[in-house]
């Protein structure tokens, strides 16, 4: 490596991210030349601990993967099961587990909308989307119990039922969304700015998503049409109407755009969902006794892609392996392709675009001619917003979220 | 004609068993030396999506499961190679799939499966102080007493 060639540590850690990870820019100027990634910082043996527990106590133990995608785990590894078990669960619980998946991407696109809108300097959209968020997380409270780790899933079904009375309130809630959603997909596509920031930004092409196995939102935005709630039924996604969203240029741009137009699908999915329960009456657990030798995979589609759980059992009430993987896991590489070449300012929008449950940028370390120099995550941040400030000067801008730049 | 049969065509003689368990789950057991053959087939020309790879510690030895998903017509084959516990090592896929670096990495670090030809065989999950050939997911792993 050039030693002209500056180092940029992000991370390991930061509150707002749920995962330890620490990322190292390799920076020429202003140019990104390589990225590499360390981890373990936040390894804490769930596989292992999961041998360690009987089938049912997994499911709670899998909910704590993730404080976001806190139901994609749960349903993935009851898919896993009722694979092994060859099994099939009450239709009224299908649509539950969808429901409840349903809303988790809502917040989670939308948390996730917010921080992207704050890292490029557009705080007014943080604040903004973050108050939509709230009634997504009432609803989850309303339905579950809890604002995050619902506990609704168990193998052979979910654990509570919807009751009748809810479901027009919980209707109300919902629809009361949508407008609100189109008016945030009409703000991203009209706002030249957010245009300058993202378009062209962070390019993954449809073979480098195939070379790293990208899944999820990020796949999609490249062109990929995968979707596991399609590919591999699950829950009630073939019991209703709805459509994959899919955009062609793999940038920063389409990443929102495939997340903003599938919170739209999502809505549709609640709806439906729960017309559907109003008709649907009778089990929500198909009572899972014992669980046979063998292996299961199950499959879900989470927020940011695919999770994937293997279990092996060898007939007593504890798996002997479990294998989870995590969507990040293979979207996360693919950095290697979306930031070399770019400029260090609009890596930061590049990773979040990703929405790896980065946020953490530790310090800053600058080697110029062998001497070194620490800055701080303000640093890298200021980069950013100094940029979508110059931009807005440029384009001569004026609107609303103007006054929001920092 | 789908993958799964095109897998079964041209492989005929390198398949030591073949697992359907469900018409969405394809389970194929080969020997290690066929691995690179399968991948490359599978990944390249059949465009099959790597999904991940699973280590299993078992009696007979290590398994080692590479999970390739047919999206098009939602079919999950898993390719199955049986490593000798005293000797585990195995070709590495990451020339073929770069995403699968990772995932090799991880299982060297918990149980200590040598993947030949690595382009960046660092370790990625276990703490820098961690003892040199201790593999917490073998069977034979047993935790050092909290307050020792």
């Amino acid at each position: 490596m050039n030693k002209k060639c500056t180092v940029i540590p992000i991370g390991p850690y930061h509150p707002l991210q749920k995962e330890g990870e620490f990322f190292k820019l390799y920076v020429e100027g202003e140019k990104v030349v390589d990225i590499d990634w360390k981890t373990g910082y936040n390894h804490r043996g769930i596989e292992k601990i999961s041998e360690s527990l009987s089938y049912d106590q997994v499911t709670f133990l899998v909910e704590r993967v993730c404080g976001i995608c806190s139901t994609s785990h749960p349903i993935a590894y009851c898919n896993a099961v009722e694979d092994l078990c060859g099994v099939e669960i009450p239709e009224r619980a299908k649509y539950i587990r969808s429901i409840i998946a349903e809303l988790e991407r809502l917040h989670s696109h939308l948390l996730w909308f917010g921080l992207a809108g704050h890292f490029i300097g557009y705080d007014t959209v943080f604040m903004w989307v973050w108050k939509y968020r709230e009634p997504v997380c009432d609803i989850m409270e309303a339905v579950t119990g809890n604002r995050q780790n619902y506990a609704m899933m168990k193998p052979g079904g979910v654990r509570r039922d919807i009751e009748d009375e809810d479901i027009p309130q919980i209707l109300k809630m919902v629809r009361e969304l949508k407008p609100v959603l189109e008016k945030f997909i009409k703000i991203v596509m009209d706002d030249p700015v957010i245009h300058a920031r993202t378009k062209g930004i962070g390019i993954l092409t449809k073979e480098d998503a195939h070379r790293f196995g990208a899944t999820g939102p990020t796949a999609r935005a490249s062109g990929v049409p995968i979707d596991v709630r399609r590919d591999y039924p699950y829950a009630a996604y073939d019991l209703v109407d709805w459509n994959v969203c899919t955009c062609e240029n793999g940038d920063v741009f389409d990443k929102v755009a495939v997340r903003l137009l599938e919170m739209i699908e999502s809505v549709k999915i609640i709806e439906q969902c729960l017309e559907k329960l109003k008709t649907c009456k009778g089990e929500i657990d198909a009572k899972l006794k014992d669980v046979p030798p063998g292996e299961g995979i199950g499959q879900a589609e989470a927020p940011r892609g695919e999770v994937f759980h293997y279990i092996r059992s060898d007939g007593t009430n504890r798996p002997v392996r479990h294998k989870i993987r995590a969507p990040s896991f293979v979207n996360v590489p693919t950095f290697k392709a979306t930031c070399i070449g770019y400029e260090v300012a609009d890596v930061i929008i590049t990773l979040a675009a990703v929405d790896p449950c980065y946020s953490c940028t530790e310090r800053m370390e600058v080697i110029v001619d062998g001497g070194e120099q620490i800055l701080g995550f303000n640093e890298l941040l200021k980069l950013s917003r100094e940029k979508t400030q110059k931009l807005v000067k440029e384009l001569g801008y004026n609107s609303k979220l103007r006054g929001s730049i920092v | 004609m789908s993958p799964v049969d095109k897998i079964k065509e041209k492989f005929s003689g390198k398949i030591k068993k073949f697992f359907e368990k469900s018409p969405r789950r394809y389970y194929i057991d080969i020997d290690k030396e066929d691995l690179l053959d399968f991948v490359k087939y599978i990944f390249n020309d059949l465009r099959g999506r790597y999904t991940i790879l699973s280590g299993v510690d078992t009696p007979k030895g290590i398994e080692i499961l590479y999970h390739f998903s047919f999206d098009e017509i939602g079919k999950l084959v898993t390719l199955r190679v049986l490593l000798p516990r005293d000797n585990p090592e195995v070709e590495s896929i990451s020339p073929v799939i770069t995403g699968a670096q990772w995932i090799e990495r991880e299982i060297q670090d918990l149980l200590g499966v040598k993947f030949l030809n690595h382009p960046d065989p660092r370790r990625f999950i276990l703490p820098d102080d961690w003892e040199e050939g201790v593999y917490p997911l073998r069977r034979d792993y047993k935790p050092k007493e909290q307050n020792e």
